[in-house]
């Protein structure tokens, strides 16, 4: 079955309340939680981008957590 | 004009004393006259027009209105005669008229249902065409008023024209006057044989060659599972409606663009098939109705070839549409004759290429004389037709009528529904797409998605929390038994507690990882409970697995700590910048036993699992706490989980699935029996699970066959309450056996990517449960998630539609480890969620059943296209590992320079200890595939050819070659004589003397020759051609020449020998030997014995001129002999049908002949029919006959000719000469070589003889015959065998295949089968009688 979503069309990047990135096509009206940051592109070109901006997996409430716990402690790196 | 001549048949009564100005028939009616010829009347139904008249209308103005629509429409007035030899042709009689029947008076009227049931019974009866008129009336006189019924045949009217029909007939009896017709009736065929001539007809063909091509794949629904095998002959109809708004809706929206309402019915079916069949370049069918008031048959069915996307709104599709039909109008071709231009290939079974029909139908005008009371025949030459009609009430009357068998009712039901969503939404607004109709409601979304049900409260503590409450509560309680070992909870929490201490001086914390490289044991599991309590992440590390991908593992998952043990420290790759704990040397006295302080955050990591993709290194899945605890506890309840839990886990720990099982029952406060061995044979698990008292087991599925297959044969399953298995599609062989075998409660078959956390998806059923499918469905959700079976543009698909399965809610993985763009490309925003979250995308192919669980399908990349057939290939793949032997099977469809085509092959790996027998393996397949799925080659493999990152090396799988033969050299001169022969006419060497005939390439045409040379050096041997297919070796061929017993010489094929059923007795047909019945003999299986008779014409008793009794007298004679007195079946295909006919009825009483089964028996064509005069253009006679001279002296063949020619009389000599004028090529002059051209129009003409001079008489016996479409299609004269036995049967009817094919057809050996086992039946229960 041929996947329709990798047809040229425009995509954005969407980031969710925990800073979860993903890529979401401009054709469909947007989840509930999500927003759009500010990159459009082919689903291939919002893919790369979002592997040079999202460094940190964690999702937002555990950096806090963490954070909180222990300012000191090194980032993980990933 | 021909001279009708006496037909020496059994009906007597179409003996024709005159000549009327006959015409010949349409391909289209050529075609229905063969339905109607083998008994069936379903295929084109008749047409039935009832009316009621108003009271004011009377019987004479009714009976005046009838005799003037006589007189005008020469379909009225028909009359059928068949020529010499079968040819049937048309006249219409100036002087007759239907026949007409008056039931009830005006002083009698007949009453309430008695009006009906006298229509009903008045167009429920058959017509004879031969003998009577197609057409009929009658008239009711009922208390109201006049109730007339036509009932028409449909070889004379279709639905268009039974609609001028009653126009005519109101107008007729309202005294109008009657617009003149074109009386072409009669002159259609004629027009038609001229039209198929030109030039015009021909581009014509070339076009459709061209827009369908040879890959088509005609658009449908979706059909049910293995539906060729329950394909029959029943439609069902589904009903429904498009109420008066939407219509006036879809009205005012065709207004505005300028289209025709119907256009837009037409392309919202089209817009269904799309959305639910999945393709968007759909080739369906519209029918075509003729616009002319005479009554004729002329409607057409068109092909539509669309090319659509998604994005294209209704009015783009009708575009689309009407660019289509504008191009199939003018290129229009008789459908019958496009089909054999279409479906050309010999050498295949092909598939329909119009499964889909849209039919509008213009409602008829409203009369204030009359009102209709009868639903109009629909044809059912397709799989699914939709019929519209504007109805009475302003709406639309919509018809789905469909093969019964194929579709799913659930599925047609729901469809109509679709169909109606569709059309309101798509006109809607003219910017609607197609990808913007939804066909599912949110409400059916939730139900489907929606997870087992579940009213537990989730706590939130983490896993390891939960486990050492319990270690607390009761700390000597059993946890583990591994072995002679046996942990408690409290020595499990105690040590655990220990190690994490430790492991939180060494920096362990949240989100840092730690591997266990320690091999599945108790020690592994307090090193990951350890790792849990510090904080940590765990890294589960096969130590057994390859260095190269554990060296990745290690790398990429950041590692920080790595437990493991002294003996393992080689498998550690050098150079890591991580800290190594070996556990057999780590003194942890001085830890202290109480858990160590550690605040888990539900977002932090639980573990990372690695797993394979499809390409690239292994990924490193994240999943955190939260939805971790939430998950085992949801599992817990769904599983039944307690603190008597005791489970056997026997998956893997490289596999989520495998901690899922243990932290479980530990989690309840139960315990687990942990196989001290990576693998237990079949009796060791069942004796663990007897010795311990196991009452839970966890088994990947591809143990579980032979599990079951152990206890069912010893008998030793300890009854359980629950076996769960999941890790692969689960057969529903095996999934029956293990039901039945392993004396377990419940079965639980899991499904879940590691991306979604262990087991998200459940199937849980009580033993027994049966399901339709090729894996057992794999349930529903489990805990906080959703699925969802959706289409590329995220739609969900309706029940029964494929889609690709997304698991969304709070149990998926945080993503992949670094690698954040593969996150966001495979976890993506959730459109159903209020509150937003993640779906994971599974690249599994997936529908939901009619209960809301889902069914596995395949993979997304994992679907091929064949020939037009889409082809999962994993159904193949389970079909191989039905076999005992296989333990791998892998199917790929090869394109490549060493197969030189597209072609199947398939690659399996034996069980340990097991020999793959391919030719059996084979010969299952075929029983179990369509034949359009059976491997071209199954190629035998040591093992698995696997890349370094232990993936399947696709490029490393070897081309399928011909089996490396071991060739034995001949022990004895005649061996070594008949190794020559071989040699020479099979062009093979080298040749082994133990090599099947057959498989190196040997045919019936190679055997003759074989023989041919052995008699010229040996002229007195008295070998045939059945002791070659007997013995098909030269070591076995050699031996009976040798032996003394007068075995030698025979005429008959042993095609099995053994087997407790009836003997079955194949007839060949002419110029085919009995090989190839050997397909349909595999079919039939082990239990069913048969035997052939050597084709006459391949025959070494061949003469000249022989009749049909000295043909069967050696049959006959063998059947008596070997089968005097006891129950047999006769199969017959082609003129072999007419052998088995007259055997039996030689033989009548002498056997007990149970069953003649008949393949597309044809009566002899026009041509070579006694009294049939032939007709020559003048000179062409003469022309014809000096050629023939001119021929002859050359021929090699010359002796043979004279002989043949010179029994024939003047009016036969013409009838040749007719015959080679209407051959397309020039005479051949190649023989006489058995392969030649020359010696096989020899043998036509001599069988022509043999025919053109044999009567068949009446004989009473059971027979059950079958017709190949394409036979229908060609008008081909098939007999009907209830004009000779009353114990015949109208034939069924084969699709996809054609005369010559039809005998390895997979679908007539199943039916076949079905019939035969039925007499088996039958005459099991007369022998249960007697007893």
């Amino acid at each position: 079955m041929p996947n329709a979503e990798t047809l040229p069309e425009i995509w954005s990047i969407v980031r969710d309340q925990e800073h979860r990135y993903s890529v979401w096509s401009n054709d469909k009206p947007l989840p509930v939680g999500w927003t759009f940051v500010e990159f459009s592109g082919s689903r291939d070109e919002c893919l790369a981008e979002i592997k040079r901006i999202w460094v940190d997996p964690r999702p937002l409430g555990l950096r806090q957590a963490m954070a909180e716990a222990a300012p000191s402690a090194p980032q993980i790196e990933r | 004009m021909n001279k009708p001549f006496t037909q020496p048949h059994a009906d007597q009564s179409i003996t024709l004393t005159s000549a009327p100005d006959s015409h010949p028939l349409t391909l289209a009616q050529k075609r229905i006259w063969s339905l109607h010829q083998i008994g069936n009347n379903t295929v084109f139904p008749p047409q039935i027009l009832t009316l009621r008249w108003s009271p004011k209308v009377r019987l004479d103005q009714l009976q005046a209105a009838l005799a003037t629509l006589a007189a005008r429409h020469d379909a009225l007035r028909v009359r059928f005669h068949r020529f010499a030899g079968g040819r049937i042709e048309v006249s219409a009689p100036a002087d007759v008229q239907p026949p007409m029947e008056i039931l009830g008076s005006e002083s009698n009227p007949l009453r309430g249902h008695e009006v009906e049931d006298a229509a009903a019974a008045f167009a429920a009866r058959a017509f004879d065409l031969l003998n009577g008129s197609p057409s009929r009336f009658q008239l009711v006189m009922a208390e109201n008023g006049l109730v007339s019924t036509l009932v028409l045949h449909p070889i004379v009217c279709d639905c268009a024209a039974a609609a001028a029909l009653r126009e005519d007939l109101i107008a007729c009896v309202a005294g109008q006057e009657l617009p003149l017709v074109a009386g072409d009736f009669l002159a259609r065929g004629a027009a038609e044989e001229r039209y198929l001539e030109t030039a015009e007809l021909a581009a014509s063909l070339q076009y459709w060659r061209q827009t369908i091509g040879e890959e088509y794949s005609a658009a449908t629904l979706p059909t049910r599972f293995n539906a060729t095998s329950y394909a029959g002959a029943a439609r069902r109809h589904r009903r429904f409606a498009i109420d008066e708004a939407l219509w006036g809706a879809t009205k005012d929206f065709a207004r505005r663009h300028a289209l025709g309402p119907d256009q837009i019915l037409m392309a919202a079916f089209a817009i269904l098939l799309a959305r639910c069949g999945g393709n968007y370049s759909p080739l369906l069918g519209t029918l075509l109705a003729g616009k002319t008031r005479s009554i004729v048959r002329t409607e057409q069915i068109l092909p539509l070839r669309l090319q659509l996307s998604s994005r294209m709104t209704i009015l783009e599709v009708c575009t689309a549409l009407r660019s289509a039909l504008a191009d199939a109008i003018r290129n229009i071709v008789p459908f019958e004759r496009l089909i054999q231009e279409i479906q050309a290939h010999e050498e295949r079974e092909q598939d329909a290429f119009v499964k889909s029909l849209f039919e509008f139908r213009p409602r008829p005008a409203p009369s204030a004389l009359a009102t209709d009371d009868a639903a109009p025949a629909v044809r059912s030459d397709v799989e699914l037709a939709l019929v519209a009609t504007p109805g009475s009430g302003g709406g639309i009357e919509a018809l789905f009528d469909y093969a019964d068998g194929i579709y799913q009712p659930e599925l047609i039901e729901r469809a109509a529904q679709h169909f109606e969503r569709i059309l309101a939404q798509a006109i809607a607004a003219d910017t609607v797409r197609i990808k913007d109709i939804a066909l599912v409601s949110n409400d059916e979304i939730a139900v489907l998605s929606a997870p087992y049900a579940d009213d537990g409260v989730n706590d939130d503590r983490p896993v390891h929390d939960h486990i050492s409450a319990h270690a607390r509560q009761d700390p000597e309680r059993t946890a583990i038994i591994h072995g002679d070992e046996i942990w408690t909870h409290g020595r499990l929490e105690q040590s655990a507690n220990r190690l994490a201490h430790h492991l939180l001086r060494l920096g362990i914390g949240a989100d840092v990882s730690v591997a266990i490289a320690v091999k599945r044991s108790p020690e592994a599991i307090m090193g990951i409970l350890a790792t849990l309590k510090a904080g940590g992440a765990y890294i589960p590390v096969e130590p057994d697995h390859p260095t190269s991908r554990n060296h990745h593992i290690l790398r990429d998952g950041g590692v920080k700590v790595i437990l493991t043990n002294s003996w393992l420290l080689d498998r550690i790759p050098d150079g890591l910048d991580a800290i190594i704990l070996e556990l057999d040397r780590l003194d942890l006295s001085g830890e202290p036993i109480t858990p160590p302080d550690v605040a888990i955050h539900k977002d932090q990591l639980a573990y990372i699992m690695y797993t394979s993709g499809s390409t690239g290194l292994p990924k490193g899945v994240a999943v955190e706490h939260g939805p971790l605890t939430h998950h085992i506890q949801n599992t817990s309840r769904v599983y039944g989980m307690s603190e008597i839990s005791r489970e056997l886990p026997f998956l893997p720990f490289s596999s989520d699935g495998g901690h899922e099982r243990w932290m479980n029952p530990l989690m309840e406060g139960g315990s687990i029996i942990l196989p001290d061995q990576p693998l237990w044979t079949p009796e060791e698990t069942l004796t663990a699970m007897r010795k311990h008292g196991a009452n839970n087991a966890s088994i990947p599925t591809t143990y579980l066959q032979q599990l079951a297959e152990w206890a069912d044969a010893t008998d030793s399953a300890p009854p359980m309450r629950l076996y769960s298995f999941g890790g692969e599609g689960l057969a529903q062989q095996t999934f029956d056996l293990l039901s039945t075998a392993l004396k377990s409660e419940w079965l639980i078959n899991g499904y879940g990517p590691t991306e979604t956390i262990m087991t998200p998806m459940v199937w849980k059923v009580r033993a027994g449960e049966k399901f339709e499918g090729t894996y057992a469905p794999i349930g529903r959700a489990v805990g906080n998630r959703r699925v969802y079976v959706l289409d590329p543009d995220l739609n969900p698909c309706p029940i029964g539609v494929t889609g690709e399965l997304y698991i969304g809610g709070e149990g998926v993985a945080r993503g992949y480890i670094g690698k954040a763009d593969i996150t966001a490309d495979r976890f993506i925003p959730d459109p159903f969620s209020n509150e937003g979250g993640r779906l994971y995308r599974s690249g599994d192919l997936t529908r939901w059943r009619e209960d809301g669980t889902v069914e596995f399908v395949g993979r997304v990349d994992h679907q091929v296209k064949l020939r037009g057939y889409r082809i999962e290939l994993g159904e193949i793949e389970a079909a191989l590992l039905q076999d005992r032997s296989v333990g791998e099977a892998l199917v790929v469809l090869r394109d490549d320079e060493a197969t030189q085509q597209k072609m199947l092959v398939a690659y399996v790996v034996a069980k340990q200890g097991a020999d793959i027998d391919i030719p059996a393996l084979s010969a299952a397949l075929e029983r179990a595939l369509p034949a359009y799925m059976v491997p071209s080659a199954i190629m035998p493999l040591a093992a698995m050819p696997i890349n370094p990152n232990s993936k399947l090396d696709r490029f490393a799988l070897p081309a399928p070659a011909p089996v490396q033969r071991q060739i034995v050299m001949p022990a004895t001169a005649l061996e070594e004589e008949i190794l020559d022969i071989w040699r020479e006419i099979l062009n093979v060497d080298p040749i082994s003397v133990e090599d099947n005939f057959f498989a190196i390439g040997g045919n019936s045409l190679g055997a003759i020759r074989i023989l041919s040379a052995l008699r010229r050096q040996k002229p007195q041997t008295p070998a045939t051609i059945a002791d070659l297919f007997n013995n098909p070796t030269i070591r076995s061929f050699a031996a009976v020449l040798e032996r003394e017993d007068g075995k030698a010489g025979s005429e008959v094929i042993v095609l099995r020998a053994s087997g407790t059923r009836p003997m079955l007795y194949c007839f060949p047909g002419l110029l085919v030997s009995t090989r190839e019945y050997v397909r349909l003999v595999d079919y039939l299986g082990p239990d069913q014995p048969a035997t052939g008779f050597i084709c006459y014409s391949l025959s070494e008793k061949k003469e000249i001129g022989a009749s049909v009794d000295e043909i069967i007298e050696s049959y006959v004679d063998y059947i008596r002999r070997t089968s005097a007195g006891q129950p047999c079946y006769f199969l017959g295909w082609s003129w072999g049908g007419l052998l088995a006919y007259e055997a039996a009825r030689r033989l009548g009483n002498d056997i007990d002949l149970r069953l003649i089964t008949m393949v597309d028996v044809c009566d002899l064509g026009t041509e070579f029919a006694i009294g049939a005069k032939p007709r020559f253009k003048p000179g062409e006679r003469d022309h014809l006959h000096a050629t023939v001279q001119q021929w002859l002296a050359r021929t090699a063949m010359r002796a043979e000719w004279d002989r043949l020619l010179g029994v024939m009389d003047a009016d036969t000599y013409d009838q040749f000469l007719r015959f080679v004028g209407d051959e397309k090529d020039e005479l051949p002059t190649d023989g006489p070589d058995i392969s030649s051209r020359e010696h096989t129009f020899w043998i036509l003409i001599d069988n022509a003889l043999i025919f053109r001079r044999h009567e068949l008489k009446p004989h009473d016996v059971p027979i059950h015959s079958w017709a190949a479409d394409d036979s229908l299609n060609r008008g081909l004269n098939l007999i009907d065998w209830r004009r000779y036995s009353p114990r015949a049967n109208p034939a069924e009817i084969i699709s996809g295949t054609n005369h010559l094919h039809v005998i390895g057809s997979q679908a007539f050996h199943s039916r076949l089968s079905h019939r035969l086992e039925e007499a088996f039946q039958n005459l099991s229960k007369e022998h249960g009688k007697v007893r």
